[in-house]
Protein backbone atom coordinates (compact mmCIF):
# COMPACT_ATOMS: atom_id res chain seq x y z
CA UNK A 1 0.00 0.00 0.00
CA UNK A 2 1.55 3.05 -0.98
CA UNK A 3 0.59 6.13 1.34
CA UNK A 4 1.71 9.73 1.13
CA UNK A 5 1.91 12.70 3.49
CA UNK A 6 3.46 15.85 2.38
CA UNK A 7 4.53 19.62 4.57
CA UNK A 8 5.86 22.63 3.24
CA UNK A 9 8.08 25.23 5.19
CA UNK A 10 5.53 28.85 6.00
CA UNK A 11 7.39 30.43 2.71
CA UNK A 12 6.49 28.00 0.75
CA UNK A 13 9.84 27.32 -0.91
CA UNK A 14 10.26 24.08 -0.93
CA UNK A 15 7.71 21.23 -0.73
CA UNK A 16 8.51 17.63 0.66
CA UNK A 17 6.08 14.66 -0.09
CA UNK A 18 6.67 10.81 2.29
CA UNK A 19 5.53 7.97 0.31
CA UNK A 20 5.99 5.00 2.05
CA UNK A 21 5.60 1.67 -0.24
CA UNK A 22 6.68 -0.52 2.76
CA UNK A 23 9.72 -1.89 1.90
CA UNK A 24 11.02 1.78 0.76
CA UNK A 25 10.24 5.12 1.75
CA UNK A 26 10.86 7.53 -1.01
CA UNK A 27 10.65 11.59 0.02
CA UNK A 28 10.85 14.00 -2.76
CA UNK A 29 11.58 17.51 -2.75
CA UNK A 30 10.68 20.32 -4.64
CA UNK A 31 11.62 23.90 -4.46
CA UNK A 32 14.47 25.79 -2.34
CA UNK A 33 16.37 23.86 -0.43
CA UNK A 34 18.77 26.03 1.93
CA UNK A 35 19.10 26.67 5.75
CA UNK A 36 15.87 28.24 5.92
CA UNK A 37 13.56 25.03 4.28
CA UNK A 38 15.91 21.93 5.58
CA UNK A 39 14.11 21.35 9.01
CA UNK A 40 11.27 20.78 6.22
CA UNK A 41 13.13 17.90 5.11
CA UNK A 42 14.39 16.81 8.19
CA UNK A 43 10.64 16.98 9.69
CA UNK A 44 10.05 14.18 7.15
CA UNK A 45 13.34 12.62 6.97
CA UNK A 46 13.77 11.58 10.57
CA UNK A 47 10.00 10.20 11.43
CA UNK A 48 10.89 7.78 7.92
CA UNK A 49 14.27 6.58 9.45
CA UNK A 50 13.07 6.05 12.82
CA UNK A 51 9.56 5.10 12.60
CA UNK A 52 9.12 2.92 9.24
CA UNK A 53 10.09 -0.08 8.34
CA UNK A 54 11.44 0.35 4.86
CA UNK A 55 14.90 -0.82 4.74
CA UNK A 56 15.84 1.42 2.51
CA UNK A 57 15.32 5.42 2.17
CA UNK A 58 14.97 7.23 -0.97
CA UNK A 59 15.68 10.88 -1.10
CA UNK A 60 14.74 12.44 -4.56
CA UNK A 61 15.78 16.00 -5.14
CA UNK A 62 15.55 16.05 -9.35
CA UNK A 63 12.68 18.72 -8.41
CA UNK A 64 15.32 20.92 -6.35
CA UNK A 65 15.85 24.34 -8.17
CA UNK A 66 18.49 25.45 -5.57
CA UNK A 67 20.50 23.20 -2.98
CA UNK A 68 22.68 24.64 -0.47
CA UNK A 69 25.42 23.00 1.47
CA UNK A 70 22.84 22.76 4.30
CA UNK A 71 21.23 20.48 2.26
CA UNK A 72 23.38 18.10 1.71
CA UNK A 73 24.62 17.90 5.36
CA UNK A 74 21.23 17.17 6.61
CA UNK A 75 21.36 14.38 3.79
CA UNK A 76 24.81 13.22 5.16
CA UNK A 77 23.57 13.30 9.15
CA UNK A 78 20.34 11.02 7.50
CA UNK A 79 22.56 8.80 5.76
CA UNK A 80 24.77 8.07 9.56
CA UNK A 81 21.35 7.71 11.13
CA UNK A 82 20.42 5.28 8.28
CA UNK A 83 23.48 3.17 9.03
CA UNK A 84 22.73 3.30 12.81
CA UNK A 85 19.76 1.32 12.07
CA UNK A 86 20.99 -0.92 9.36
CA UNK A 87 19.20 0.78 6.32
CA UNK A 88 20.13 2.28 3.46
CA UNK A 89 20.00 5.81 2.56
CA UNK A 90 20.05 6.81 -1.40
CA UNK A 91 19.77 10.04 -3.24
CA UNK A 92 18.13 10.73 -6.24
CA UNK A 93 19.95 13.22 -7.94
CA UNK A 94 22.95 13.86 -10.85
CA UNK A 95 26.82 13.69 -9.98
CA UNK A 96 27.04 16.69 -12.27
CA UNK A 97 25.23 19.00 -10.03
CA UNK A 98 27.39 21.80 -8.47
CA UNK A 99 26.92 21.35 -5.67
CA UNK A 100 27.53 17.67 -5.60
CA UNK A 101 30.43 18.09 -7.80
CA UNK A 102 32.34 20.57 -5.55
CA UNK A 103 31.47 18.75 -2.46
CA UNK A 104 33.14 15.40 -3.90
CA UNK A 105 36.06 17.56 -4.91
CA UNK A 106 36.27 18.65 -1.68
CA UNK A 107 36.11 15.20 0.03
CA UNK A 108 33.05 15.97 2.47
CA UNK A 109 30.19 13.46 0.78
CA UNK A 110 31.43 10.86 2.99
CA UNK A 111 30.31 7.97 1.06
CA UNK A 112 26.78 9.73 0.15
CA UNK A 113 25.15 7.02 -2.47
CA UNK A 114 23.94 8.95 -5.53
CA UNK A 115 22.24 7.68 -8.02
CA UNK A 116 19.97 8.46 -11.01
CA UNK A 117 16.51 7.31 -11.24
CA UNK A 118 14.17 6.61 -8.07
CA UNK A 119 14.06 3.16 -9.68
CA UNK A 120 17.23 2.36 -9.83
CA UNK A 121 17.82 3.00 -5.88
CA UNK A 122 14.84 0.53 -5.56
CA UNK A 123 16.02 -2.02 -7.71
CA UNK A 124 19.50 -1.55 -5.56
CA UNK A 125 17.13 -1.93 -1.95
CA UNK A 126 18.27 -5.29 -0.11
CA UNK A 127 15.72 -7.88 0.61
CA UNK A 128 13.66 -7.19 4.04
CA UNK A 129 15.19 -10.11 5.37
CA UNK A 130 18.86 -8.44 5.14
CA UNK A 131 17.83 -5.56 7.54
CA UNK A 132 18.81 -5.63 11.17
CA UNK A 133 15.58 -4.89 13.30
CA UNK A 134 15.20 -1.33 13.96
CA UNK A 135 17.61 0.23 17.04
CA UNK A 136 15.91 2.41 20.07
CA UNK A 137 17.19 6.12 20.34
CA UNK A 138 20.23 5.71 22.62
CA UNK B 1 16.00 45.99 -6.05
CA UNK B 2 19.29 46.98 -7.47
CA UNK B 3 19.38 48.93 -10.36
CA UNK B 4 22.65 49.95 -10.77
CA UNK B 5 25.39 48.33 -13.10
CA UNK B 6 28.35 48.42 -10.96
CA UNK B 7 27.18 47.96 -7.49
CA UNK B 8 24.33 46.37 -5.42
CA UNK B 9 23.91 47.16 -1.77
CA UNK B 10 21.57 45.17 0.67
CA UNK B 11 21.17 44.47 3.94
CA UNK B 12 19.32 41.93 6.22
CA UNK B 13 18.44 40.83 9.32
CA UNK B 14 19.89 38.15 11.11
CA UNK B 15 17.01 35.44 11.01
CA UNK B 16 17.08 32.57 8.64
CA UNK B 17 15.00 33.83 5.85
CA UNK B 18 17.34 35.98 4.69
CA UNK B 19 19.53 33.44 3.09
CA UNK B 20 17.13 33.03 0.46
CA UNK B 21 15.95 36.68 0.21
CA UNK B 22 19.56 37.68 -0.23
CA UNK B 23 19.60 35.00 -2.91
CA UNK B 24 16.85 36.72 -4.85
CA UNK B 25 18.00 40.05 -4.39
CA UNK B 26 21.47 39.25 -5.89
CA UNK B 27 20.22 36.63 -8.62
CA UNK B 28 18.23 39.96 -10.22
CA UNK B 29 20.45 42.09 -10.10
CA UNK B 30 23.38 39.42 -11.70
CA UNK B 31 20.38 38.87 -14.04
CA UNK B 32 20.06 42.57 -14.64
CA UNK B 33 23.98 42.32 -15.54
CA UNK B 34 23.12 38.95 -18.18
CA UNK B 35 25.72 37.49 -15.51
CA UNK B 36 26.56 34.36 -17.58
CA UNK B 37 25.79 30.46 -16.00
CA UNK B 38 26.95 28.65 -14.72
CA UNK B 39 29.14 31.56 -13.11
CA UNK B 40 25.90 33.26 -11.90
CA UNK B 41 25.10 30.29 -9.34
CA UNK B 42 28.52 29.88 -7.99
CA UNK B 43 28.13 33.56 -6.99
CA UNK B 44 25.13 32.81 -5.28
CA UNK B 45 26.22 29.26 -3.80
CA UNK B 46 28.96 31.04 -2.44
CA UNK B 47 27.38 34.17 -0.93
CA UNK B 48 24.53 31.66 0.18
CA UNK B 49 26.99 29.88 2.30
CA UNK B 50 28.79 33.18 3.74
CA UNK B 51 25.30 34.39 4.41
CA UNK B 52 24.18 31.46 6.64
CA UNK B 53 26.70 31.59 8.42
CA UNK B 54 26.67 34.82 9.74
CA UNK B 55 22.87 34.17 10.33
CA UNK B 56 24.24 31.35 12.30
CA UNK B 57 26.71 32.89 14.03
CA UNK B 58 24.88 35.72 15.59
CA UNK B 59 21.77 32.95 16.69
CA UNK B 60 24.50 31.20 18.35
CA UNK B 61 26.19 33.72 20.64
CA UNK B 62 23.77 34.36 23.78
CA UNK B 63 23.81 37.99 24.77
CA UNK B 64 24.72 39.84 21.64
CA UNK B 65 22.51 39.48 19.09
CA UNK B 66 19.73 37.25 18.36
CA UNK B 67 17.39 36.52 15.51
CA UNK B 68 16.63 39.13 14.06
CA UNK B 69 18.49 41.68 16.32
CA UNK B 70 21.38 41.90 14.24
CA UNK B 71 21.80 42.49 10.63
CA UNK B 72 23.78 41.19 7.72
CA UNK B 73 25.45 43.40 4.90
CA UNK B 74 25.75 42.41 1.58
CA UNK B 75 27.75 44.70 -1.35
CA UNK B 76 28.41 43.23 -4.31
CA UNK B 77 30.20 45.18 -6.98
CA UNK B 78 31.70 44.41 -10.63
CA UNK B 79 35.20 44.92 -11.33
CA UNK B 80 38.10 44.67 -13.58
CA UNK B 81 40.80 42.31 -13.14
CA UNK B 82 45.11 43.40 -14.96
CA UNK B 83 43.31 41.94 -18.39
CA UNK B 84 39.90 43.74 -18.19
CA UNK B 85 37.91 40.55 -17.98
CA UNK B 86 34.72 41.43 -15.63
CA UNK B 87 34.41 39.60 -12.29
CA UNK B 88 32.03 40.26 -9.54
CA UNK B 89 33.06 41.15 -5.77
CA UNK B 90 31.11 40.21 -2.90
CA UNK B 91 31.59 41.74 0.44
CA UNK B 92 29.84 39.57 3.48
CA UNK B 93 29.61 41.59 6.85
CA UNK B 94 28.10 40.74 9.99
CA UNK B 95 28.36 42.35 13.52
CA UNK B 96 28.46 38.89 15.20
CA UNK B 97 31.43 36.47 16.26
CA UNK B 98 32.11 33.53 13.58
CA UNK B 99 32.19 29.89 15.13
CA UNK B 100 35.70 28.13 14.18
CA UNK B 101 35.38 25.92 11.28
CA UNK B 102 36.43 23.29 12.90
CA UNK B 103 34.66 23.67 16.28
CA UNK B 104 31.36 22.19 15.24
CA UNK B 105 31.25 18.77 13.42
CA UNK B 106 27.75 19.70 11.69
CA UNK B 107 27.57 23.46 10.38
CA UNK B 108 30.47 25.57 9.32
CA UNK B 109 33.41 22.95 8.06
CA UNK B 110 30.92 22.46 5.11
CA UNK B 111 30.38 25.52 3.77
CA UNK B 112 34.05 26.69 3.95
CA UNK B 113 35.75 24.86 1.92
CA UNK B 114 32.66 24.68 -0.44
CA UNK B 115 33.46 28.85 -0.87
CA UNK B 116 37.01 28.26 -1.92
CA UNK B 117 36.02 25.54 -4.66
CA UNK B 118 33.74 28.06 -5.96
CA UNK B 119 35.72 31.31 -5.48
CA UNK B 120 39.36 32.54 -6.96
CA UNK B 121 39.90 34.41 -3.80
CA UNK B 122 37.95 33.81 -0.45
CA UNK B 123 39.34 36.57 2.39
CA UNK B 124 38.03 36.08 6.20
CA UNK B 125 38.67 38.66 8.80
CA UNK B 126 37.62 38.82 12.40
CA UNK B 127 37.86 41.20 14.62
CA UNK B 128 35.81 42.69 17.96
CA UNK B 129 33.22 44.22 15.96
CA UNK B 130 32.41 41.25 13.58
CA UNK B 131 33.31 39.31 10.67
CA UNK B 132 34.10 40.35 7.16
CA UNK B 133 33.84 37.95 4.17
CA UNK B 134 35.44 38.96 0.96
CA UNK B 135 34.78 36.81 -2.26
CA UNK B 136 35.94 37.07 -5.65
CA UNK B 137 34.49 35.23 -8.03
CA UNK B 138 36.06 34.09 -11.30
CA UNK B 139 36.64 36.52 -14.53
CA UNK B 140 33.65 35.99 -17.22
CA UNK B 141 34.59 36.46 -20.82
CA UNK B 142 31.90 38.82 -21.66
CA UNK B 143 28.57 38.83 -20.51
CA UNK B 144 25.59 39.43 -22.27
CA UNK B 145 22.91 41.71 -22.08
CA UNK B 146 19.69 40.47 -22.17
Amino acid sequence: MDRSHGVSDPAGLLAVEASDRGAAVVVRAHGELDASTVEVVRSLLWPALQQSQAAVIVVDLRAVTFLAVAGMRVLIQARDRAAERGRALRVVLARSHPVVARMAVAGQLRGLVLVDTVDEALWAAPGRGQRRGPKMEP
Amino acid sequence: MCDNDAACETTVPTEVMSVPRSRWHLRQWLDLLGWPQPARDDILLAVGEAVTNAVEHSTDTPGTTGPGQGVVDICARVELDARGARRVQVRILDHGRWREPDTDPTRSRFGLPFMFELMDQVTITRDTSGTEVTLVAPTVSSPTRP
